[in-house]
């Protein structure tokens, strides 16, 4: 179980319902996470488990993995189980354990939540299967393209392996989502895993392809896992990714999904290399378009407000609610971070004075 | 005039109904008519002095008495808030509440119900801050409360500072439909999926009666088996004391013994030696 579980502490998941603790890296666990088996015919550049490695080689039976998922949950511990496999042979094999795993949990009554991660190259057969037993499942993308993907994971091949299963998982939940609709089941969203900085990949291409992603196959979530390089791998020299880096792109990704705003809108806050930097993208666009502000805040729709650095949605929706505002104390109250937000905003008729604003004034 | 209420949603909705039009009533109540009658032999002035009571009505009839006190808009509530109707439950369930001010203040709204979550008055901020301490409080129970699994039942012991046992004891017994649940604070058990020993769905016992129903525990090295997973989950590198200790703050190490080991590890980390080590040099 240590070695099983230890794989997967780099995969990140998570269903928004319920953390039962928190490690001390600040991640919450919610999930009992492990692999099915460390035995891996992959060859990764830059994964612990690459057949090449020199490591123990452990299995966990589907009888062990239910045993402990329902101690785990009956001592509210958790909230289900997250399955993920190293490759035994072929990827149909491995797919087919980790279905029986999630039958077998379902035979017995289990009404937490599943969550598989699948290997490349899963069959449509499998996938309809585990859509019966499973909450939410999907294969990781890893990169951004072709190129990328073959330089890191030479056995499997990025169209046909990685998209074409995010396309069919797709149409699979947005079929189950229609059956079990007015239902309690639980129906996940397509999800996947970014690697970030195995291959030099810029935050630009990181950003267009889940954009591309959540247009194409409906992605609601993606994950963000900063490279750390592995002893004993073909990338072990490699620098690891900086964890900021992952921290602003999980922050696009939210400005993605929840503020409506568009891919190419951050092309004014890349470096010329197409790299974020260090500090809140969302300051950084506003800052990018000065022209845009100050909004008032009286007046404003809820698109303009939530692209204030220091309102979001929450906010902006009870500042819509609760018009005309007077003073900034207001504002704190309804959540606004106002120091943040007080260079872009206007609220009855008083802005702050910039030093362009007075230059301007003086000429 | 006095206007007398029970601390429950429907109670609370009528008298706020009835403050609105009597402004100068006093308000009186009690969590049962033993205790309001108590309480105004002790208001009362004289007999003649008239006494509303604001009866508590059943679930069906509260979207009613909320139309009537916030109009068409009753039902509003934004996505990040609960509904207007949960929100006055939670306040109801806090510990400070002072629910004679809180049923002014209902009244008070004049029919808006924006009033209740934008904050913008200081009575406003207060009773959010109220229905949000109840809900942390509650999900940090669903979070951080352990349970003890016997063969026939499942017991959790917690003392949660606002009165949300039942809450959490009807959600384990959700999460475990196939098992009676019993939830003990001090000496009263909430009983959940009671069918399967002989009691009603939900229940209220004197915590003593469960107490018999406890047989052999099973599966003790649990415990060690959680330990085991959750040292595997840490990436070393990546210690953030900080963030953890904000995601898991003090005040959840109270809640369960498991909790409190996970806390001590979020506040000092997870040690790579052990006693094993230094013995096998």
């Amino acid at each position: 179980m240590k070695y099983l579980s230890s794989g997967t502490k780099y995969d990140s998941c998570n269903q928004s319902a319920i953390c039962h603790a928190f490690g001390p890296d600040g991640r919450c666990i919610q999930l009992y996470k492990t692999l099915l088996t460390n035995y891996c015919s992959g060859e990764c550049t830059y994964c612990p488990n690459r057949c090449e490695r020199d490591v123990t080689r452990v299995s966990l039976s589907p009888d062990e993995i239910t045993k402990i998922t329902w101690s785990f949950y009956r001592k509210n511990a958790i909230e289900g189980l997250f399955l993920s496999s190293g490759v035994i042979g072929e990827p149909e094999i491995t797919s087919q354990k980790q279905l029986e795993v999630a039958t077998l949990l379902r035979q017995q009554g289990f009404k937490g939540y599943i969550h598989l991660r699948l290997m490349p190259g899963t069959p449509k057969y499998i996938l309809d299967q585990i859509a019966e037993v499973a909450n939410k499942f999907g294969v990781n993308a890893e990169t951004t393209n072709k190129s990328n993907y073959s330089e890191i994971c030479p056995n499997f091949d990025y169209q046909n392996d990685v998209l074409q299963r995010l396309h069919w998982t797709d149409r699979i939940i947005r079929k189950k989502r229609k059956e079990f609709r007015g239902t309690n089941r639980l129906v996940g969203a397509n999800d996947t895993q970014f690697v970030v900085g195995a291959v030099n990949e810029p935050d630009s291409e990181i950003v267009n392809t889940v954009s591309e992603f959540m247009k194409k196959y409906s992605l609601r979530r993606p994950y963000f896992m900063s490279f750390d390089p592995v002893p004993d791998t073909p990338l072990s020299e490699n620098r690891p990714s900086p964890l900021w880096r992952e921290q602003r792109l999980y922050q696009v990704s939210y400005l993605l999904k929840e503020y409506g705003i568009k891919a190419d809108d951050f092309d004014v806050v890349y470096d010329e290399h197409g790299f974020l930097s260090n500090s809140d993208p969302k300051l950084e666009l506003a800052k990018a378009n000065r022209d845009m502000f100050p909004v008032d805040i009286n007046s404003a729709s809820f698109s303009d407000l939530i692209r204030v650095p220091g309102i979001g949605p929450i906010s902006a929706d009870r500042i819509l609610r609760s018009r005309p505002l007077f003073e900034e104390k207001e504002l704190t109250r309804m959540g606004v971070v106002v120091g943040r937000a007080r260079p872009f905003i206007c609220i009855n008729g008083k802005s702050q004075a910039s030093l362009s604003d007075f230059l301007e004034a003086c000429s | 005039m006095i206007i007398t209420f029970f601390p429950f949603v429907g109670s609370v909705l009528q008298a706020s109904l009835y403050i609105m039009k009597y402004p100068y009533a006093e308000l009186l109540y009690g969590s049962n008519s033993a205790e309001i009658e108590m309480k105004l032999c002790f208001v009362k002035k004289d007999d003649t002095e008239k006494i509303l009571h604001a009866a508590n009505v059943c679930s069906d009839q509260i979207p009613e008495l909320m139309k009537k006190l916030f109009s068409n808009k009753w039902h509003k509530f934004s996505k990040a808030d609960i509904p207007p109707v949960k929100y006055i439950e939670c306040v109801l369930r806090h510990s400070s509440v002072d629910l004679a001010a809180f049923v002014r203040f209902l009244a008070g709204c004049n029919g808006n119900i924006d009033a209740l979550y934008n904050k913008r008055s200081r009575e406003g901020k207060r009773y959010y801050t109220y229905m949000r301490e109840v809900t942390k409080s509650y999900h940090s129970l669903c979070m951080f409360a352990r349970t003890e699994v016997f063969d026939n039942l499942i017991i959790s012991e917690i003392n949660p500072p606002h009165s949300i046992s039942d809450l959490f004891c009807k959600w384990l017994g959700r999460r475990n439909p196939d098992l009676p649940v019993a939830v003990i604070q001090n000496d009263i058990a909430y009983i959940a999926n009671g069918e399967y020993l002989g009691y009603k769905h939900f229940d209220v016992l004197p915590a003593s009666e469960i107490e018999s129903l406890r047989s052999s525990k099973r599966d003790e090295k649990l415990e060690n088996l959680w330990d085991m997973y959750y040292c595997t989950q840490m990436i070393d590198n990546r210690r953030n004391p900080g963030l953890a200790k904000k995601m898991q703050p003090a005040y959840t190490s109270g809640i369960s013994r498991m909790a409190a080991k996970d806390r001590y590890r979020v506040e000092r980390g997870i040690s790579n030696t052990t006693l094993f080590d230094f013995t096998s040099i």
